[in-house]
């Protein structure tokens, strides 16, 4: 099941991004959202 | 002359139905099993109808009938009556709702048996169990209209028939109640887990929306149980007549109390009156609980009505609507979509289907993240996540703003400290 976390502010994609490479993913997304914010996901 | 005929038949025979004593009795029926339920609702309570025990926190429900279909249903009955059981989930988070309280303490699992039945006991201890109060309810009987399967109690018929009366009015006060509860946080995660499971989906999907029809779950996250009904009835008829109303009974007021002390007689009444309900003791022993008369006069009488073990009046839910696959959709309380004051239970979103949360980390995502940085503690949280049967993945639980309650339990039951930490305060 994909899994994203959304609305992450600027200075918190690193981490986030982190967390998910920590837990054993391969592939990691970030886009940034029109209000400026970050979704980070996993297919 | 032709045309006026077969319209007098109709009127007359639509007349006849409209006010056939058999509508009549089942328009009584349904009017007293409402007035109950009416009182559980102003409790903001769900009315579990008829009574029974065997309702408990952590029980899902299948739901047929559509949301608007069931408003119609509760605001005519009072009551929704349950479906189908389709599983019962023992919530795992009542440690950290009553930390020990009320007799839970290692009986986690096992909550509300150990109420139930204590070991090395021979009566219940659901006196141990978090109290409720609920307010009385008040009935009226007209005469030619019979009471005998509305009432949920017994000790209402038994005192109409010791009144002899079939006009009268009344009242139930609720006694000894009680109740037990689980947040929906962590209750939901469980109800996730358990929709996760391929058997699960599979027969959810079999109530995927089928055209206007949609199906929904029930969850139940708390009960509320009386062990004791008090009864006080009066009669209003200025003379006695037949009743049809319960379990036939023999017993009946005497003329007039016996000549001495004005206690003892009365006394000695009271004691006549419960013999002549049982040969051997003063408590009727029926199903469903034994009656005892507390007090008697011509016109009134007062019957306490104790069950062996307190049995379930009312409940609060919560619904999710079944989508297709048997994903489920996001929670709505079931007793603010009967009011109306929520929306029907949503069918699921692509965001339901795929796992999505919303930003919201705290200081406990912080030590958590820490603290997984080892491979150990990760496996060791990870299998701790498994123990609850939370699939939630590690990443999202240390992000999703829905999950700072999750993260606090971790940070408790783990032990992890940090500024938010309870263990040793």
């Amino acid at each position: 099941m994909a899994q994203q976390v959304t609305d992450i502010p600027k200075e918190e994609v690193g981490t986030v991004v982190q967390d998910f490479v920590d837990n054993g993913a391969d592939k990691v997304f970030v886009e940034r959202q029109a209000d400026g914010k970050y979704t980070v996901s996993i297919p | 002359m032709r045309r006026t005929i077969p319209l007098a038949l109709a009127v007359l025979f639509a007349g006849c139905s409209l006010f056939s004593p058999k509508k009549a009795v089942t328009q009584q029926l349904e009017n007293v099993a409402k007035d109950w339920c009416l009182t559980m609702r102003a409790s903001q309570v769900l009315c579990v109808y008829p009574l029974s025990e065997d309702v408990q926190t952590g029980d899902i429900y299948l739901v047929n009938t559509s949301i608007p279909n069931q408003i119609k249903q509760y605001t005519q009955n009072g009551f929704l009556p349950f479906d189908m059981l389709l599983t019962r989930l023992q919530p795992v988070n009542y440690r950290a709702m009553y930390a020990n309280a009320y007799a839970t303490q290692d009986q986690w699992g096992n909550i509300p048996h150990q109420w139930q039945f204590p070991p090395n006991a021979t009566t219940n201890n659901w006196a141990a169990a978090p109290h409720a109060a609920f307010p009385s309810y008040t009935f009226g009987v007209q005469q030619g209209q019979s009471l005998k399967l509305a009432v949920p109690v017994q000790a209402v018929p038994i005192g109409l028939s010791l009144l002899n009366t079939n006009e009268a009015h009344g009242a139930i006060e609720i006694s000894d109640a009680s109740t037990y509860g689980v947040d929906q946080l962590s209750l939901d995660q469980q109800v996730e887990s358990w929709a996760a499971c391929p058997t699960t989906r599979a027969l959810l999907a079999r109530y995927a929306p089928d055209g206007p029809n949609t199906h929904y779950i029930r969850v139940i996250t708390r009960v509320y149980l009386t062990g004791k009904v008090n009864v006080s009835v009066t009669n209003d008829a200025s003379r006695g007549g037949g009743v049809d109303a319960g379990v036939a009974q023999n017993a009946q007021l005497p003329a007039s109390a016996t000549p001495g002390d004005v206690a003892t007689s009365y006394s000695n009444m009271l004691t006549t009156l419960n013999n002549s309900l049982t040969s051997s003791t003063a408590d009727v022993s029926k199903p469903g609980g034994s009656i005892r008369i507390a007090a008697v006069s011509s016109r009134s009488v007062s019957l306490s009505q104790t069950f062996s073990r307190p049995i379930v009046i009312g409940y609060i839910a919560y619904d999710r609507a079944i989508g297709s696959g048997g994903v489920l959709g996001q929670p709505r309380p079931t007793l603010q979509q009967m009011e109306g004051t929520v929306d029907p239970a949503p069918q699921p979103t692509q965001s339901d289907v795929s796992q999505s949360v919303k930003f919201g980390a705290d200081a406990n995502s912080s030590i958590i993240r820490a603290w997984v940085k080892d491979d150990v503690n990760r496996t060791s949280l990870q299998q701790w996540l498994d123990a609850q049967k939370i699939t939630t993945s590690i990443p999202l639980i240390l992000n999703g703003d829905e999950f700072a309650s999750l993260r606090q339990r971790i940070i408790d039951e783990l032990n992890l400290g940090g500024p938010c930490g309870t263990a040793g305060h």
